[in-house]
């Protein structure tokens, strides 16, 4: 694929910008969300996660490479493929796989499911799955901040078909026009279900040109080199602190995984750059990490996730009463 | 303290009172601060607000809706205006998707305090595109509420409350109610939201009415008193929600019922009431119901046309005379395609 083309850009970015502890941050996070999707992957046959998965496999260093450059007050919101940016910013394990059981104890308490995640402590505002949806919301939050003149940023994460919704441009304009502090971030893996992005825009079209066309920065650079994509966003989000206005950045990814069910395609075929083993090989050849300590961590990981799952099945369904309980808000004003 | 005021400044009145009373209050819509003021329903306020209280926007409805529910969920109370609802129609994925169900699927842990102002022409041309009235899809909708309001008064105190609601609101504002004479208290006050309001009272029969067609049916109430028939006249102020009570009881006093609905006929929000009726007090009905409606056309532009289109006062009093067994003659029977019929009153001028 031509993005692989990119590493070096990547690459070069992140030489001053990490440090060893970052490293294995942002490692562990990789590993983990990726055991976590394969978790739900394979207990996705038993049918009691029933909603809709689209799982983030092979898609996982942009949430964890981005996350790793906000602070609390920031706000995240996403798209249908949104489990990685849930909890690559600190959302709620627990509560994530307890609302794919539809159990109380998820995050919207099993109204929502995998496609509506929310974790207000982490700063998710929410994650939808009509395309393109939270790219003006998340433009609105953005708006919000900088009318009480404060400092957070917002980031709002979508897919390459997203830019096909005419709320894309709409939003950009608008932030452009009112310098909103927020940061698009477009995963491109190329795929709009089983549309190849081919198909849906001419091929000397790029959509890193769409925003800058706006006059808003904005870099294109590999979205499976978890650094670069971390060196990409610390550049862009910093300049927002600074009060430069909304960024973008185009991240070329791929998808490991069918576009909605617990299929895994796999790491192998040609040409595909996994961010988990890159990233693994990478940090043992830089002996950053030793195996070992990757050895432990998968163990705390497993322990961690059977406990979620566990907890999860042993759970209530909400009470009946829910049906009709939050229809409208009933809260003070 | 009886003051009387237009309409429009009864709309102004209560958005001047959220904005002092409440600094999240913000509006926003293309044409709020410009010199035409939203037919002066905005007039003074970027003047006294500020332009972070008062905003203009680009002409992007889908996104700027979807932005104000953004804003709304990190602190922000929008009152967006959209000049004719068939703009507010481009905005349709943010308020329907996402707004009204944005409590429900995240289960209360965020809210949508947001009020959609949303204007229906009528009149000098307005044609298919500046005229409809959707009011009975939006009360489709759950997690949506939806008000009519029809007397200056309740354009104020239902307006304050709407914005005053933590929810999504779909505030429907005929454009001729802006050109209305009625009492309006200074100051503070709201009409809560889901109470009808009996405006006149009697027992032969029930007219049930609201937004615009409810100024017709005072008209036409005030005709069948002067013939000494007294009917219930309940305007329903809000759709969702309503507590049909009043429409209940007061069916079964006088067992005739009339529904005046200033949208077409198939599918629309009379046919609910009506239904309502049936379900809950068949017993009480001594004839067939009857619906007051636009007819299921488009709005043609021509007055030629139009003054055939809009049900008029006379069919109101028809409709309750011919269920009192009274003889009537077509309403339309006295109307020529020249009347100028096209205009709320002899101040306007045109264009919209």
């Amino acid at each position: 694929m031509s993005f692989m083309k990119d590493k070096g850009l990547a690459d070069l970015s992140l030489k001053k910008e990490v440090n060893s502890p970052l490293q294995k941050k942002m490692f562990f996070d990789i590993l983990r969300i990726r055991r976590i999707e394969e978790e739900i992957s394979r207990q996705y046959s038993d049918q009691e996660m029933r909603c809709p998965v689209h799982l983030s496999i092979g898609q996982e260093a942009i949430g964890v490479g981005v996350s790793a450059n906000l602070k609390p007050g920031d706000y995240v919101m996403s798209g249908h493929r949104s489990h990685a940016h849930y909890l690559a910013c600190g959302g709620n394990l627990d509560k994530f796989i307890a609302e794919l059981y539809g159990k109380e104890t998820g995050c919207t308490n099993g109204l929502g499911g995998s496609m509506h995640l929310i974790d207000k402590s982490a700063g998710f505002l929410g994650s939808v799955p009509i395309i393109g949806s939270t790219i003006s919301i998340a433009t609105g939050l953005a708006f919000e901040t900088k009318r009480r003149k404060k400092s957070n940023v917002t980031v709002v994460y979508f897919g390459d078909s997203a830019t096909e919704e005419g709320v894309f441009y709409e939003s950009l304009n608008f932030a452009k026009s009112l310098n909103l502090p927020i940061l698009y971030v477009c995963e491109n893996n190329e795929m709009s279900v089983e549309t190849p992005f081919s198909k849906r825009r001419h091929q000397q079209q790029k959509i890193v040109d769409i925003a800058n066309s706006f006059n808003i920065e904005s870099l294109c650079s590999d979205g499976q080199i978890c650094e670069g994509v971390y060196g990409n966003a610390k550049y862009l989000i910093e300049g927002i602190r600074c009060g430069e206005g909304p960024k973008f950045i185009e991240l070329m990814t791929t998808k490991l995984v069918e576009h909605c069910g617990p299929k895994i395609i796999g790491m192998e075929s040609e040409g595909v750059c996994d961010p988990l083993t890159y990233y693994k090989e990478k940090l043992l050849n830089d002996k950053i990490i030793i195996q070992k300590d990757i050895d432990v961590y998968e163990m705390d990981i497993q322990e961690e996730i059977k406990k979620a799952f566990d907890k999860a099945k042993k759970a209530k369904f909400p009470s009946r009463d829910k049906l009709k309980a939050n229809i409208f808000y009933k809260g003070e004003k | 303290m009886n003051r009387k005021i237009l309409g429009r400044e009864a709309v102004q009145e209560a958005l001047d009172v959220s904005l002092q009373r409440d600094k999240d209050v913000i509006l926003i819509g293309q044409g709020v601060p410009d010199a035409t003021q939203t037919y002066g329903t905005t007039a003074g306020l970027v003047d006294k607000y500020g332009t972070d209280r008062v905003y203009e926007m680009p002409l992007s409805e889908s996104a700027m809706a979807g932005v104000m529910l953004g804003a709304s969920l990190v602190g922000a109370r929008p009152v967006m205006t959209f000049a004719r609802l068939e703009f507010f129609l481009l905005a349709i994925d943010p308020i329907i998707n996402q707004a009204a169900k944005w409590c429900y699927m995240f289960n209360a842990q965020t809210h949508v305090p947001m009020t959609l102002r949303l204007i229906i022409g009528r009149g000098w041309g307005q044609g298919a595109q500046h005229s409809q009235s959707l009011h009975s899809w939006f009360a489709h909708i759950p997690g949506l509420k939806v008000v009519l309001p029809a007397t200056p008064y309740d354009l104020k105190g239902l307006l304050i409350a709407s914005i005053e609601d933590p929810n999504p609101v779909i505030f429907i504002e005929h454009r001729w109610l802006h050109y209305n004479h009625g009492h309006v208290p200074e100051g503070y006050y709201k009409t809560p939201l889901g109470i009808p309001n009996l405006i006149r009272k009697g027992d032969k029969a029930t007219v049930v009415s609201s937004g615009y067609m409810t100024i017709e049916s005072i008209k036409a109430v005030n005709n069948l008193n002067k013939q000494g028939i007294e009917v219930d006249l309940i305007d329903l102020r809000t759709l969702s929600p309503l507590d049909d009570t009043i429409i209940l009881e007061s069916v079964k006093k006088t067992g005739n019922l009339v529904v005046c609905d200033h949208a077409s006929l198939t599918g629309g929000f009379s046919s609910e009431i009506i239904t309502r009726v049936c379900e809950k007090s068949f017993g009480s009905l001594k004839n067939s119901p009857i619906r007051i409606s636009l007819p299921d056309s488009p709005t043609p532009t021509t007055r030629g046309l139009a003054n055939y289109f809009y049900p008029t006062v006379k069919h109101i009093e028809n409709a309750v005379k011919s269920l009192l067994g009274i003889k009537t003659e077509d309403p339309f029977k006295d109307i020529k395609p020249t009347d100028k019929l096209d205009i709320p009153d002899q101040s306007f001028k045109g264009p919209f």
